[in-house]
């Protein structure tokens, strides 16, 4: 359900209830009201009724006064005598008609004792009758009336009579003037009968009824109304019924005692109209609510509702989209708003969060692809959701084909487990299982190892597995390689097939083809092919005999068997029996002999065995081929006798007798073995088993068992040890091989990507078996096998390295890691890490030395170069100019260098590794804490011993006089941090220290030196001018700044003896104190010579020669000194060696260059200087300066230079001379950035000061191309009269303006004359311009608006406002038939800024 | 007064030297209508070698300008030099021309608004 659905149904039910709520209370509160009102209204229709009622009995009464104030009656009641009465009974009043007509059903005059003196009764329908009985019994019950107990009061009320109910009003008769006693009363009735009751009932205008009480037929609600109606309570009550409702009252009789029932009925009109109001204003209501409603949910729906909807779409639409980025509109400025804005940010984050992301996800990614190993990730039901790229490639599939895919029925499910297969298998805590799968491939079957790690979710149920495979085929090839060529081995060694060789029948026999079987031999069919049989493979001792037998075949052309030996290729023998067939031709040659052969050797040996036991042993005849050997019971065992079948082993008893086994017959590794054996043998006197290996003659090695017996003499001394040896080589092999192929399989599984090989433990070391990632070293498995790794792989370190590493393999049995130098095919050398494990067979004998190798090359380059920077550090450190030392956290000594043994005196081995405070003691002579303490743990009191002790971080600083420290004691600087490990641990603490002793001692003398310097550059600066003097026609400024205190540089102005101006500027030779005073002293000098002369050589060569004279050697001043003529504006000057002055033109700031001349003054005694003359024109600026200018530095070490100092002259050449110096300064200051001023700076800026008055005058024609013109003379007078450049063009173009003004709209192109005349007077340039053109005054015209829009925009107007704008003044007449403009310029006036319009 | 012109990808670029005075502006306009003609849509004016500019030749960038505005295209000025650049604020032709500080800032906002 939507919101706009909720809130629609919200607001539905809000009003629904408020509307039932409503309802009900006005049912409740207007019903009662209602009720109420009714209630009041219903009783005033009863009481109105009643008061009918008692109206009608009153008027009955009046009636009832008629009789009874009559003297007529009075007098028959108090005679009885009729006669009184009689008219009236027969005409008048008392006739039955008249009665009849006043609806008087009685008529009863009773006199004075209550009897009935006179009675009339009429019924119902007005028919004279007999006074009902009743009536004479109510009277007389009651003895009359109420009346009677009161004979004066009148009565009235209703009384019941015959069953009807019927008025009746009595009154005491008396006379008419009623002042008699009462006689008798008058009774009066009337019947209430129906027509009484409708009378009423329209008099009332009321809907009475009106009911006995004792009446059967009364209507039910007349009932229910009398049982409620008590006697003496409410005489009304109301009920309604349906449209009607009804009042009930009781009714008296004239007694007192109920006698009718009264019933109003009305129509409930009330009511009505209430509820008829009620129901108009809950219509009302419902629709106002039901209005407001539907205005609240339209509202809702603009404001809120749509607006979520939308922000929803968009959040949605966004979802949908991959670009997170794209934001959400912006509506309005509410929460919403503020929503969108926030889930705009919200966005921007996510897309940033979501790049990072991405980009940690491609760089996860990346990692993971350029794996090898193929991962596989898949969830528990299945479903793949992660493959890595070497996956994909492994099975030939897209990474997109197999995502989401399940691995069930797939291709897949043959590798993968499922996780319905891994569970059980594994759990939390060991969440891997490792399997293997195999496929086949084109090139054979490919086996991967997978391990298959489940991922569980925090219940610890088992979500996803991750399966990482890698492919271990060339593993597996290996494997099946070695057990294949076991098989084969075994195969060949159990089943010697027969071996079919066709030999011709030639003299040599030679062989025509020979079975491959034969390989078992060692030959090759090929090599043997066109041999003859008695050269390669028979047994030289056979020859002959297989010969004659071969013949015989020939001969005989039968078959035949003979037994003889072949040669082995490695030289051992076989026995074969041979069967040999010959094969005849047509003519019944045999032309070859084909023959069977088969290794008969065990046969043959064992048949020889027996042969030569039986012969000579019969004791030993059942172990025919064991060897029976004597020893001496002494060390060397040496042999007494030993048994032929020793000739297995390739030797000749003879050759064994009277020699020891261990010269060369025990393999030397098995020795010790045998020597134990022989020691318990001898202890014991007991028989000894041993296992051990026997080479043989050909070198090959046998494994042997051997069962010793000591064979004792009488007295139980072992005079020999006898032995029965059996070959059990075999049983060994396949022992070891079974077991290398064990440990080869476990040492591959292992260590998969390092290179695994096994070496023999031969000297050598040859290979045994090297793993397919040799390859990486350049070499082929198969170019390694059996070749001696010593040499190859190993290289001469590596091999001993490994050597010695066998060597402690034999003696802890164990493997261990071991680094070398290994040899690569290409002959490099690249550092490997072998993991080098003996193998030893059962006996504890080592037969291979499996090792997994790997390239550490980088890894030991790493440790190299760090331990070659550990050591440098440590050099560094060591040979660190500067004192060190190190403690670690038990305040022992690590670090004392060289410095430090220098400074202290205290050699480092002395003193290394010395704790409680010992290093404190070449410092202050005592123990206690140094600075180097206070950095692992503070030391209130002793920290303020430092001079400036700071803590910053781990590091401690501070300075210390030690007057007990060298020869006049010594200030210390030292500081001291903390040493920390890779990890951030502190180990310990460093300090460096620092003699400051002698720059202390420095410092000292220098502040005195620096205060007699600042005495020295006070007295100097007092030489140098305070002001510039005031010199007619020219501006003056001028500046020293000098590099340190006390400058060489000085200018001076000196008032010369005809009242020209003598102008000084110079630089001495050299720096500080002795510069000051040469300066001092050249200034002086000059001065004197100026008194009394104004030739400026004259000057320098009299300077020149005084300063020469009595200058310290190689002191020298460069000077120019120059006589400024104020009237002919000329500078006479001589030059002294100085730079040159620049000079600039006012009108353009050209530069012109004076020539340079002259030696500086004090270099030569007796020099002339030449004089020079500067010819200044208005506005020309001369600049004198001193070296230090033009070589001011900045950090990169380039100077400021000639051309940066025009450069910054020509941009300010018009400006007053003091600006111009300012500009080079600043210039100066900010090429040199923040180097240190290294030379003094003094500039003299001379300027001649501008023309006063210029004037022009010229016609033109009314022609564009006269601006140039007018531009040129007016940038000519400008100039010369010292306006900026600025303000000469703002004339320029103001003239251009008005002058093109008047070619357009004055002439209108035509051909007329335009005169200009240019003044400069006062400061002020005048331009007028006169033209014979109709009047036209610019100066009233009015401005267009140039805030206008590039539409809008006017073309006109802009030359008038452009001239308006850029002069300072704008006037305008007309005279004698003339238009004359006139522009001024105010040259001291700021210039214009340009105004910007509002806007 | 010499005119150079160049342009860089699809904008053309206009480099006027010297006085912009009566006279020479006419040569301007000359220059400016022929480059308008061949519907060069983004032309920039550099005006780093203009020290004087004429209300004629103010009247001759404002005639291009209306002309590029009529083809939508556009024209933006650079390198304004002080004096040029008064005038401009002047004139409030500032506020009709886009303006930018050199040759590359303006190629820039013209890719800028490729780009938009």
């Amino acid at each position: 359900m939507n919101l706009r659905k909720k809130t629609l149904i919200v607001v539905g039910l809000f009003l629904a209830g408020l509307i039932l709520i409503l309802y009900a209370a006005s049912e409740l509160q207007l019903e009662s009201s209602f009720s109420d009102l009714e209630e009041r209204n219903a009783k005033v229709d009863v009481d109105r009724a009643l008061n009918a009622m008692s109206n009608e009995l009153t008027s009955l009464g009046d009636l009832a006064s008629f009789w009874s104030a009559r003297d007529d009656i009075y007098a028959f009641v108090t005679t009885k005598d009729i006669d009184y009465i009689n008219y009236s009974m027969s005409v008048g009043s008392l006739t039955n008609d008249s009665l009849n007509n006043i609806e008087i059903n009685l008529l009863l005059f009773l006199d004075a004792y209550g009897q009935i003196a006179f009675c009339r009764f009429l019924n119902v329908s007005g028919t004279p009758e007999e006074v009902p009985q009743d009536l004479i019994e109510q009277l007389s019950f009651y003895g009359f009336c109420p009346g009677c107990l009161d004979k004066k009061s009148q009565n009235e009320g209703i009384i019941l009579l015959s069953g009807q109910p019927m008025m009746i009003v009595t009154q005491p008769i008396t006379t008419r003037k009623k002042n008699s006693p009462i006689m008798g009363r008058v009774v009066l009735g009337r019947f209430l009968t129906e027509m009484e009751v409708d009378r009423l009932s329209e008099i009332a205008q009321l809907n009475l009824t009106i009911y006995p009480l004792d009446e059967p037929e009364m209507p039910e609600n007349f009932r229910q109304a009398l049982s409620q109606l008590s006697y003496d309570s409410s005489e009304f009550i109301v009920t309604r019924e349906g449209e009607i409702i009804a009042g009930y009252a009781l009714m008296a009789n004239i007694y007192g005692n109920p006698l009718m029932i009264l019933g109003v009925n009305a129509s409930r009109e009330i009511y009505r109209q209430g509820a008829q109001s009620r129901e108009s204003f809950m219509f009302l209501f419902s629709a106002a609510g039901f209005l407001f409603m539907i205005l609240t949910l339209i509202y809702l729906d603009r404001s809120v509702l749509s607006r979520l909807a939308n922000l929803t779409t968009s959040i949605a639409s966004i979802g949908r989209t991959p670009k997170i980025s794209a934001l959400l509109k912006v509506q309005g400025e509410d929460e919403l708003a503020d929503l969108a804005i926030s889930i705009n940010d919200m966005l921007v984050t996510l897309e940033n969060a979501h790049k990072d992301l991405v980009n940690s996800e491609k760089r996860y990614r990346g990692v993971v692809e350029d794996l090898p190993d193929l991962i596989c990730r898949y969830s528990y039901d299945g479903v793949i959701n992660f493959v890595s790229a070497s996956f994909c490639t492994f099975f030939f599939t897209g990474e997109q084909e197999i995502l989401g895919q399940k691995i069930d029925g797939s291709v897949l499910q043959r590798h993968l487990k499922s996780a319905q297969e891994l569970e059980g298998k594994i759990n939390e805590n060991y969440p891997t299982f490792t399997y293997e799968s195999q496929c086949k491939a084109s090139e054979g079957f490919r086996w991967i190892l997978w391990t298959g790690r489940g991922i569980f979710d925090q219940a610890g149920s088992l979500v996803e597995i991750q399966s990482v495979g890698r492919e271990i085929t060339s593993i597996r090839k290996a494997e099946e390689a070695l057990r294949e060529s076991e098989e084969r081995y075994h195969l060949l060694a159990e089943n010697m097939t027969d071996v079919i060789h066709l030999n011709a029948t030639d003299e040599n026999l030679s062989f025509v083809y020979v079975s491959p079987s034969i390989k078992q031999s060692g030959y090759n069919p090929v090599d043997l092919i066109g041999r003859s049989p008695f050269d390669t493979l028979i047994e030289s001792e056979d020859v002959a005999l297989v010969k004659s037998f071969l013949k015989r075949i020939i001969d005989s052309k039968k078959e035949d068997i003979i037994e003889y030996r072949i040669r082995m290729i490695d030289g051992s023998f076989v026995w074969v029996e041979t069967i040999a067939n010959p094969i005849l031709d047509e003519e019944g040659n045999a032309i070859y002999i084909a023959c069977t052969s088969r290794n008969i050797t065990e046969r043959k040996k064992a048949d020889e065995a027996r042969k030569k036991s039986e012969q000579r042993y019969q004791l030993l005849a059942e172990n025919m081929t064991d060897v029976i050997h004597l020893h001496t019971p002494d060390p060397d065992l040496t042999y007494v006798y030993i048994s032929p079948s020793i000739r297995q082993a390739g030797y000749e008893p003879s050759e064994l007798i009277g020699r020891s086994p261990f010269e060369k017959f025990f393999q030397s590794d098995d020795k010790e073995i045998i020597k134990q054996s022989l020691s318990r043998l001898l202890a014991t006197k007991g028989p000894e088993i041993t296992e051990y290996r026997v080479r043989s003659r050909n070198g090959s090695c046998i494994w042997v068992e051997t069962i010793s017996n000591p064979i004792l003499d009488r007295e139980g001394n072992v005079i020999y040890v006898a032995g029965s040896t059996r070959d059990i080589t075999q049983r060994k092999k396949a022992e070891a091989a079974r077991r290398e192929t064990e440990e080869r399989y476990l040492l591959l599984a292992e260590n998969m990507t390092d290179v695994i090989h096994l070496h023999t433990p031969d000297p050598e070391l040859r290979f045994a078996y090297v793993s397919p990632s040799i390859r990486i070293a350049g070499y082929e498995p198969s170019e390694l096998v059996g070749k001696p790794a010593i040499g190859l792989f190993f290289g001469p370190e590596g091999a001993e390295i490994i050597r010695q590493a066998l060597l402690r393999f034999l003696e802890t049995k164990r493997g261990e890691v071991i680094e070398y130098p290994a040899i690569m095919k290409d002959g490099s050398r690249r550092w490997v890490e072998t993991i080098s494990s003996p193998v030893f067979d059962r006996e504890g004998n080592l037969i291979y030395i499996a090792n997994s190798s790997r390239d550490i090359t980088s890894r030991k380059r790493a440790e190299e170069a760090l331990r070659e920077s550990q050591q440098q550090m440590a050099d560094i450190i060591s040979f660190l100019p500067e004192a060190i030392m190190a403690i670690d956290l038990n305040g022992k000594v690590m670090i004392w260098n060289q410095a430090m043994e220098t400074l202290t005196g205290v050699l480092a081995k002395d003193i290394l590794g010395k704790g409680d405070y010992e290093y404190s003691l070449p410092f202050y002579g005592c123990r206690r804490p140094i600075l180097v303490d206070m950095v692992l743990h503070p030391h209130e009191g002793w920290e303020a011993e430092y001079l400036g002790f700071k803590r910053e971080g781990t590091a401690v600083m501070g300075e210390v006089f030690i007057p007990t420290f060298g020869p006049h004691g010594s200030y210390l600087l030292a500081k001291a941090t903390a040493l920390c490990d890779e990890i951030g641990n502190t180990v310990g603490a460093i300090e460096s220290v620092r003699d400051m002793t002698e720059r202390r001692l420095i410092e000292q003398k220098l502040e005195r030196t620096r205060t007699e310097l600042h005495v020295a550059a006070e007295i100097q600066r007092s030489f140098i001018p305070k002001t510039t003097p005031d010199i007619a026609n020219f501006e003056v400024a001028a500046v020293t700044i000098p590099a340190m205190e006390v400058g060489g540089d000085f200018y001076d102005f000196i008032t010369l003896p005809h009242g020209d101006h003598g102008l000084v500027i110079a630089d001495v030779a050299g720096k500080s104190i002795p510069a000051a005073l040469f300066m001092a002293l050249s200034r002086m000098i000059i001065r004197a010579s100026a008194a009394h002369q104004s030739l400026a050589t004259e000057v320098l060569r009299n300077a020149n020669n005084m300063i020469a004279s009595d200058a310290t050697a190689g002191m020298f001043v460069t000077l120019l000194f120059g006589v400024l003529d104020g009237e002919a504006l000329t500078l006479r000057y001589a030059n002294a060696g100085h730079p040159t002055p620049l000079i600039f033109k006012s009108r353009d700031c050209s530069f012109e260059e004076e020539v340079a001349c002259g030696i500086a003054l004090g270099a030569k005694e007796g020099v002339s200087y030449e004089e020079q003359t500067i010819k200044f024109g208005p506005g020309d600026v001369a600049v004198f300066y001193t070296d230090g200018v033009t070589e001011a530095m900045n950090t990169k070490g380039e100077l400021f230079g000639m051309k940066r100092l025009i450069g910054a002259v020509s941009k300010t050449c018009q400006s007053p001379a003091e600006e111009i110096m300012s500009r080079i300064l600043e210039e100066v200051s900010a090429f040199r950035e923040d180097r240190e001023q290294n030379d003094d700076i003094t500039l003299v800026v001379l300027k001649a000061s501008p023309k006063s008055e210029e004037h022009a005058l010229f016609s033109v024609h009314s022609r564009d191309e006269e601006i140039p013109r007018l531009s040129q003379e007016l940038e000519g007078i400008m100039s010369r009269a010292g306006f900026s450049g600025k303000q000469i063009l703002d004339m320029q173009l103001a003239v251009e303006e008005a002058f093109i003004n008047i070619i357009r709209h004055g002439y209108h192109g035509a051909y007329g004359a335009v005169l200009i005349a240019m003044d400069f007077e006062e400061g002020r340039l005048k331009v007028k311009i006169e033209d014979d053109a109709p009047p036209f005054d610019p100066t009233k015209f009015q401005e267009p608006d140039f805030s206008a829009d590039l539409e809008e925009r006017p073309v006109g107007g802009l030359g008038i406002h452009l001239m308006r704008s850029l002069s300072d003044e704008m006037r305008y007449e007309y005279e004698n038939g003339k238009n004359r403009l006139t522009l001024i310029k105010i040259k001291d006036r700021p210039s214009i800024e340009p105004h910007q319009e509002a806007g | 007064m010499q005119i150079s012109t160049k342009s860089k990808d699809d904008v053309y670029i206009i480099e006027i030297l010297g006085r912009m005075d009566s006279i020479s502006s006419k040569e301007i306009e000359a220059k400016l209508n022929d480059v308008i003609e061949h519907n060069k849509s983004k032309i920039i004016i550099d005006l780093a070698a203009v020290d004087y500019i004429s209300s004629v030749g103010l009247r001759v960038l404002l005639a291009a300008l209306k002309k590029q505005k009529e083809r939508d295209g556009s024209i933006r000025l650079a390198s304004l030099q002080p004096f040029v650049r008064d005038i401009f604020k002047m004139t409030g032709f500032d506020r009709i021309f886009s303006i930018s500080l050199d040759q590359e800032e303006a190629i820039d906002r013209f890719n800028d608004q490729v780009r938009i």
